[in-house]
């Protein structure tokens, strides 16, 4: 990094070669106090998240990877980084294992974390984390629990909380400033003012932040930038449901839904309320900590809706419940083999009820419904019911991710000089980087990657290229050794892809002895038992 | 200290059809006692102890879940 005073931007995860996995920023100002002179530097950093495809690295022999930040976290087995260089904050957009996934990685590693500051839903979906890996609570570290609207200072960065529209509540996205420029940094967000559970984006806080100075950088979502016209809104969600529940509402209705969606799950519920319609969450563990989350965090969902009951699947008190009172929340919208619905129609009776005039709502279309389709069109029980799908009502379907028209509204509002894609491939990146220039943007002109960082000023960006672009691998079976740091090479380097996995691959045989051809995925009652014969 | 999920893994097994959506915290306070657990608690820490045990509840659905 070069020792210009500026306000500098380096993505450490998430805008990778083939995917938008473990989202990790670093920022730092770089200013002269003015009363001495003296260049002063400060480090902060927004989400640690880990990769959601480890296989897809290093032979897949680890159980997670995660962004390699020894150089401004003190991490064992690495040298201390310089004071300076320290991080001075780990901010937290939103609760997705994307974006929180390797904090409770770091704490297992014995990391020395710096303060988490995130909301109230991320906290909590964070302490799940600690609990399912088994972290004693005096381990966990100290998190500090943040509204929209807050300004943190953290030597000379300051930093505004802005409220983001995501498919979880309690998302932000963040303003980063210093003497020298302002970044403005979107997290995972569409431009939905109706987020069902605490507002979604407020555009009006938008016209402020931009009153109080220009956007110099904006980092967008860059998952769907570029899919013609705009996300679903969650209020439009609501709506379709709603009248579906009301057209049928004398019979037991079937809606999977994917579980850590918390979001919808309250759109969801609000439509059963609406419709006098009972709750039957019957989409196993994550379901029911999806809904205990929201409770915990202040949506509680049973006292907003006292005219139903919520209660959880194969219960006593959902046996109670007359199922054409119903709607039953289930898992297993992609048919995953597992889940109760894909059980059921397979022949398994037992694993949920199913009444015999059922109506099915699925809000999916395209490759990712079909098995599901197929699974309920194959099952005597389940293919004569009627059935909804988003090729029916396309408003049943809705993601969290920006489309252009919500690009186009939220950069009409912010303005920035400079917009550069963060939560994207090369691919992705480079389609929104077209779109942005189209529409009259200046932009970086390619994807930053993992480890490049740009210098940022009132002047305008700079790129500077470094070579640090990497990864921890961690596994629980080796937790008591440092994390493995290894390069992401897979950004240029078609070639070498081959030869690298090889490398690795021999380096592995030679130091561990075997290599796992497809690790199995530890059970949580074999992790729990291998920690007990440690002695722990 | 036992670990939130160590309790709710006995709670699993004591309790294997109990609603965790519809739980008391009274109740959840008797099932406790069960199991050898007699401290009071309150109403975040029972919280949590729900969420660990959703997660001790491995059975049904061990999927996968893209993001959108
Ligand atoms: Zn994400």
């Amino acid at each position: 990094m070069s020792e210009e005073k500026g306000l500098y931007w380096s993505p450490r995860g998430g805008n990778n070669a083939r995917d938008f996995w473990g989202s990790c920023h670093a920022f730092t100002s770089k200013q002269e106090d003015p009363k001495t002179g003296k260049m002063e530097r400060d480090t902060i950093l927004i989400d640690l998240g880990q990769h959601e495809q480890t296989r897809d690295y290093e032979n897949g022999i680890y159980d997670k990877v995660v962004p390699a930040l020894a150089d401004m976290i003190e991490v064992p087995g690495y040298p201390p980084p310089a004071e300076d260089k320290r991080c001075r904050a780990l901010l937290l957009s939103h609760g997705h294992s994307d974006h929180i996934g390797a904090v409770a990685t770091y704490v297992q590693m014995g990391a020395k974390l710096p303060p988490i500051f995130c909301s109230k839903m991320t906290a909590n979906l964070l302490e799940k984390d600690f609990i399912e890996a088994g972290i004693d609570e005096s381990k966990w570290p100290v998190i500090n629990e943040i509204n929209a609207g807050d300004t943190l200072e953290f030597g000379n960065i300051k930093v505004r909380t802005m409220s983001a529209s995501h498919s979880v509540p309690g998302a932000f996205s963040f303003k980063v400033s210093n003497d020298e420029a302002t970044i403005f940094h979107t997290g995972d967000t569409k431009g939905d003012p109706s987020s069902f559970l605490h507002g979604g984006v407020n555009f009006g806080d938008y016209e402020k932040i931009v009153s109080e100075g220009p956007i110099d950088l904006m980092t967008f979502d860059g998952t769907t930038a570029t899919v013609p016209g705009h996300a679903t809104y969650e209020a439009d969600v609501n709506k379709a449901y709603s009248d579906l529940i009301k057209k049928h509402s004398d019979k037991q209705m079937i809606l999977p839904m994917a579980p850590a969606h918390a979001e919808r799950m309250a759109a969801i519920i609000d439509a059963c309320a609406k419709n006098g319609k009972n709750v039957i969450l019957q989409g196993g563990p994550v379901m029911d900590a999806t809904y205990l989350g929201l409770k915990d965090s202040g949506y509680d969902l049973q006292k907003y809706y006292p005219n139903i009951q919520i209660v959880g699947g194969k219960s006593e008190h959902a046996e109670k419940l007359d199922p054409k009172t119903t709607v039953v929340l289930t898992a297993g919208i992609y048919g995953e083999a597992n889940a109760p619905l894909a059980q059921f129609c397979r022949g398994n009776d037992k694993a949920m009820h199913i009444e015999p005039d059922a109506v099915i709502i699925t809000p999916l279309i395209g490759t990712r419904s079909e098995r599901l389709a197929k699974l309920l069109a194959e099952c005597p029980k389940t293919k004569n019911l009627i059935t909804y799908t988003a090729k029916d009502v396309p408003n049943l379907y809705g993601s969290g991710h920006a489309q252009r028209d919500d690009f186009i509204k939220i950069a009409e509002k912010l303005q920035p000089k400079t917009v550069a894609p963060i939560h994207a491939s090369t691919k992705l990146a480079n389609k929104l980087n077209d779109m942005a220039s189209e529409l009259g943007y200046g932009t970086l002109g390619r994807q930053i990657r993992n480890g490049e960082s740009v210098k940022v000023t009132s002047k305008g960006c700079e790129v500077i290229e470094n070579e640090n672009q990497n990864w921890f691998g961690w596994s629980k079976a080796t937790m008591d050794r440092p994390p493995e740091m290894f390069k992401d090479e897979y950004y240029t380097n078609e070639a070498a892809r081959a030869e690298i996995e090889k490398h690795k691959r021999a380096y592995y045989e030679k130091r561990i002895g075997k290599v796992p051809q497809n690790p199995k995925k530890t059970s949580f009652k074999e992790m729990l038992a291998k920690q007990y014969q440690r002695g722990r | 200290m036992t670990l939130l999920i160590e309790i709710a893994q006995k709670l699993e097994e004591k309790y294997p059809k109990t609603d965790l959506i519809g739980v008391s915290d009274a109740d959840l306070g008797k099932m406790l006692a069960t199991v050898g657990e007699h401290a009071n608690h309150d109403s975040k820490w029972l919280n949590k102890l729900k969420i660990a045990w959703t997660s001790a509840r491995t059975s049904e659905d061990d999927i996968t879940l893209p993001y959108d």
